[in-house]
């Protein structure tokens, strides 16, 4: 799962530690999503839209549609 | 803020430092008292006593993130399949094995301890591959 949350994040002067908070979720969290080692639930998915108040699909995006 | 005592780590803790006295004094009772608690009274007690430890420990679980929730189930999987293998060999073995032989292997202890010591070597392989489950999950999405 590929994702712009690096650059969304960066955009807004947040660290990683900042967006954890953000979202309630540890730090560790937000690198593992950020370098596509893993892949969230639809729920953090949906909460991270409405954080960036982005569509979903303009976050993430799977490695297929991207290639 | 998280406070202390909202705070995953100092739950954990505590749990632990509870287990750990009430674990040493019953103990204590015991070796001071052989026969005080009858081996089946002692066998639900314990049994009790583990469920009441899982029970106290799911604010941590509700607490928790989904991710560190994946490293967990990850290592569950491996330390639950790790330590049922070597107890489905052990079993096989023992079933097999003549009853001398058996013997050689805990020559001073008695069947009492060999059984328990089988039992709690299945536990340890266990604890031990899910820590190193859980370490290589969180190093693999470093």
């Amino acid at each position: 799962m590929k994702s712009k949350l690096r650059v969304l994040r960066a955009e807004r002067g947040w660290s990683q530690a900042d967006l954890a908070e953000r979202l309630a979720v540890s730090r560790q969290a937000i690198n593992a999503i950020e370098t596509g080692k893993y892949t969230p639930s639809l729920q953090l998915a949906f909460k991270v839209a409405r954080l960036f108040a982005l569509p979903i699909e303009t976050i993430f995006s799977d490695e297929d549609e991207i290639r | 803020m998280t406070t202390r005592a909202a705070n995953p780590a100092w739950l954990f803790a505590g749990l632990l430092a509870v287990s750990a006295v009430i674990g040493s004094t019953v103990g204590g009772l015991e070796r001071q008292h052989p026969a005080l608690i009858p081996p089946a009274a002692a066998a639900v007690g314990a049994t009790a006593a583990c469920l009441l430890a899982c029970a106290a420990l799911i604010p941590l679980w509700r607490r928790m993130d989904e991710v560190a929730r994946a490293a967990h189930q990850s290592a569950w999987y491996w330390g639950g399949s790790a330590g049922s293998a070597v107890a489905g060999g052990l079993a096989v073995y023992a079933t097999r094995e003549t009853p001398a032989h058996l013997a050689a292997l805990v020559p001073t202890m008695t069947v009492n301890g060999a059984f328990a010591a089988g039992v709690v070597a299945c536990l340890l392989i266990q604890i031990a591959v899910y820590g190193v489950g859980w370490t290589v999950w969180w190093l693999s999405k470093r």
